[in-house]
C-alpha cells in the first residue's frame, strides 16, 4: 500500500506534444503538468515546465537551440531530422527503426537532484500527456537519446492509456525523447 | 462588576454566533464546491466513457447531412443561410508558410457565422476552443492516425498551418454540429488583430477582467478605452492559464470585441470609399481562406448595408459545460441543445 502511494506520488505528468513547437491543448487543470512550449501561447500547466518527482527534479529544456546544446553534432542532426518528420530508419541512431514513425517531436529532458542544479542519474518514472495517442498504433515505444551513454535506445513504456492520452515511461537519466510507433 | 461580566458574556455570545455563522458559511461553500467538483468529474467521466457520445466509422467522420431528422421531424438546410467558419490562429506571424504537422498553431477563436443572404443579417455561433469532439489526429509526418476525441483547437495544429488545417477544422466542426455543411472558411493569424483594429480607427471596449492590467497598464478594470495597434491582440488573447476555464471568459471578451468592431467598421466604411477592399488587401498575408475576394467583398458589403446592430442575442455560445478534467480544461458540448441551435440557425422543417 505504502509502495503504491509512493509510486503515485512520484508520477508526474509531462505533456508531450507534437514537433519542436510542443503543444498540448489549452487550459491547465488539477493535475501537476509540465509542458514544453516554444511560444507563450502554448505554455500551459500550473507547474510550468518542471516538476519534482521524489528526489529528482525534472525539466524540459526550452528552445530548439538549447535542447541540443552540448550534444554531438551528429546527434543534434538526428534530432533536427526527427522534428522535420524524417523517416526514422534512415537516421544513424544505431537502432533498427524500420517501420517506426514518430508520433511527435523530440523533448530534451533534464534530471537533477531535487532543489539543486546538479544533474543526477537513477530511474525516474514519468507520465506524459500525448495528445495524439490513439488505439491501433501497434507497438508504441519511446525513442531515447541517453545523455550519459551517448547512445539511442528504445524504451518500453510502463503503461499506455489511449483514453486519457497518458504514456508512462521510466527514464534512466537526462536525455532526449520522442514517442514512436510501429504498425 | 456584575454589569461588566454580563457585558462580557453578551460579547462572547455575539462572537460565538458570528463564528458559527462564518463556519456555516465556509462549510456550505466547501460543500457546494465539492458537489460542483463531483458533478464535473462525473460529467467528464460520462463523456469519456461515451467517446463523444457518437457512433460511427472513421469514413463517416465529418460527413455532411443536408437533411436532419430530429424528434420525428425532418429538417432541410436553408440554402440562403451560409455557414462560414472563422478561426483565430495563435500564431505571431503571417500564415503564408506551411508548418510541420502538429505545429500549425491552435485555433483559439472558433466562430461559425450564419449569414442570411435573404435578410442580410448574421448570427454568430461561438465555439469554445476546449470543446471535446472528434478531430483528425496525425503523426509528425502528417500521416492520419484516427479521428479521436480531443480539444477542438488542436484540429488546426495537426494540419499544415494553412488549407489542410482549415479542412481539418471544417470536418471537426461539421461533425460537432451534426453534419452541417460549411460553405466557406477563413483563418486569420492573431497578428492581424492590430491591423484590423487600426483599420477601423480602434475598437472601443470596456475592461472587464482585472487580470488584463498585468498585460497592459492601460487596461484598468472598469475603464472604457479605445484599443490601438497591438493592444487589440493583447485584449483578445489574454487569459490567465494558471486558472481554470479562463478560455471561456476570454471567449466572452472576444464576443464583445466583435460587437464593438462591427460598429466601428460600419462607421469607418461610411467615411472611407473602398474601405473593405483596402482592409482585405491588408489582411491577406495573415489569412487563409477558400472564399474568393469577391465573395468576401460581397459579404462585407452586405453586412455594411444591413440595418442590423450586432448584439448579445446575435452571438451565441455552443451549449455545453466547462469541466475541470484530469490534465486540461475541457468543454463538454450538450449535443442535443447544440442540434436544436443548429437547426434553428441553418435549417427549416421539410414540408
Amino acid at each position: 500500500m505504502r509502495k503504491k502511494a509512493v509510486m503515485a506520488a512520484m508520477v508526474v505528468t509531462l505533456a508531450l506534444a507534437q514537433s519542436t513547437a510542443a503543444f498540448a491543448s489549452g487550459s491547465s487543470s488539477s493535475r501537476s503538468v509540465v509542458v514544453q512550449a516554444t511560444n507563450t501561447a502554448n505554455t500551459l500547466g500550473k507547474s510550468g515546465n518542471e516538476a519534482t518527482i521524489g528526489d529528482t527534479r525534472v525539466t524540459f529544456v526550452q528552445g530548439e537551440k538549447d535542447a541540443v546544446a552540448g550534444l554531438p553534432e551528429a546527434t543534434a542532426n538526428i534530432i533536427t531530422s526527427i522534428n522535420k518528420g524524417a523517416e526514422l530508419s534512415t537516421l544513424k541512431t544505431g537502432l533498427d527503426l524500420t517501420g517506426y514513425k514518430s508520433l511527435n517531436g523530440t523533448r530534451a529532458v533534464m534530471t537533477y537532484k531535487a532543489g539543486t542544479k546538479i544533474e543526477k542519474t537513477g530511474d525516474v518514472k514519468m507520465d506524459f500527456y500525448v495528445p495524439n495517442l490513439v488505439d491501433g498504433l501497434g507497438t508504441v515505444q519511446v525513442l531515447f537519446y541517453n545523455n550519459m551513454t551517448g547512445r539511442w535506445q528504445l524504451l518500453q513504456p510502463n503503461a499506455i492509456d489511449t483514453k486519457t492520452k497518458m504514456l508512462t515511461v521510466t527514464l534512466p537519466n537526462s536525455g532526449t525523447i520522442s514517442v514512436v510507433y510501429k504498425k | 462588576m456584575q454589569q461588566k461580566e454580563e457585558r462580557n458574556k453578551k460579547l462572547k455570545l455575539i462572537l460565538a454566533a458570528v463564528l458559527l455563522m462564518i463556519c456555516c458559511g465556509l462549510g456550505f461553500t466547501t460543500w457546494r464546491l465539492y458537489q460542483r467538483k463531483i458533478r464535473s468529474e462525473e460529467s467528464a467521466a460520462a463523456w469519456n466513457a461515451s467517446d463523444t457520445g457518437k457512433e460511427g466509422t472513421e469514413e463517416e467522420f465529418g460527413t455532411v447531412h443536408d437533411t436532419v431528422t430530429y424528434q420525428g421531424k425532418t429538417y432541410k438546410r436553408n440554402t440562403y443561410v451560409k455557414a462560414i467558419l472563422c478561426m483565430g490562429v495563435d500564431r505571431d506571424e503571417n500564415l503564408t508558410e506551411e508548418q510541420q504537422a502538429g505545429s500549425g498553431g491552435q485555433s483559439d477563436g472558433v466562430f461559425v457565422i450564419a449569414q442570411d443572404s435573404a435578410s442580410d443579417t448574421v448570427k454568430i455561433l461561438a465555439i469554445p476552443r476546449d470543446t471535446m469532439t472528434k478531430i483528425v489526429l496525425t503523426d509528425i509526418s502528417g500521416n492520419i492516425l484516427a479521428a479521436d476525441t480531443q480539444h477542438l483547437t488542436l484540429a488546426y495544429a495537426y494540419g499544415d498551418g494553412r488549407e489542410l488545417s482549415c479542412e481539418y477544422m471544417e470536418k471537426a466542426v461539421t461533425e460537432l454540429l451534426g453534419g452541417l455543411k460549411i460553405d466557406g472558411y477563413a483563418a486569420i493569424s492573431m497578428k492581424a488583430l492590430g491591423v484590423i483594429n487600426d483599420a477601423v480607427g480602434g475598437v472601443t471596449v470596456t475592461i472587464d477582467d482585472e487580470g488584463l492590467e498585468s498585460r497592459d497598464p492601460a487596461f484598468r478594470y472598469g475603464e472604457t478605452i479605445t484599443l490601438k495597434g497591438d493592444q487589440a491582440e493583447s485584449y483578445i488573447r489574454y487569459r490567465d492559464i494558471t486558472k481554470s476555464q479562463t478560455a471561456l471568459t476570454r471567449l466572452e471578451r472576444q464576443k464583445h470585441f466583435i460587437e464593438a468592431f462591427s460598429e466601428s467598421m460600419r462607421r469607418t466604411a461610411a467615411e472611407k470609399d473602398g474601405f473593405i477592399l483596402d482592409l482585405l488587401d491588408q489582411i491577406t498575408p495573415y489569412m487563409v481562406t477558400d472564399l474568393t475576394k469577391d465573395q468576401l467583398l460581397d459579404m462585407g458589403m452586405a453586412f455594411l448595408k444591413s440595418s442590423q446592430t450586432l448584439g448579445d442575442e446575435d452571438i451565441m455560445t455552443l451549449p455545453g459545460e466547462g469541466v475541470v478534467a484530469e490534465v486540461y480544461d475541457e468543454y463538454i458540448p450538450d449535443l442535443e441543445k447544440t442540434q436544436e441551435m443548429v437547426l434553428d440557425l441553418f435549417y427549416r422543417i421539410e414540408e
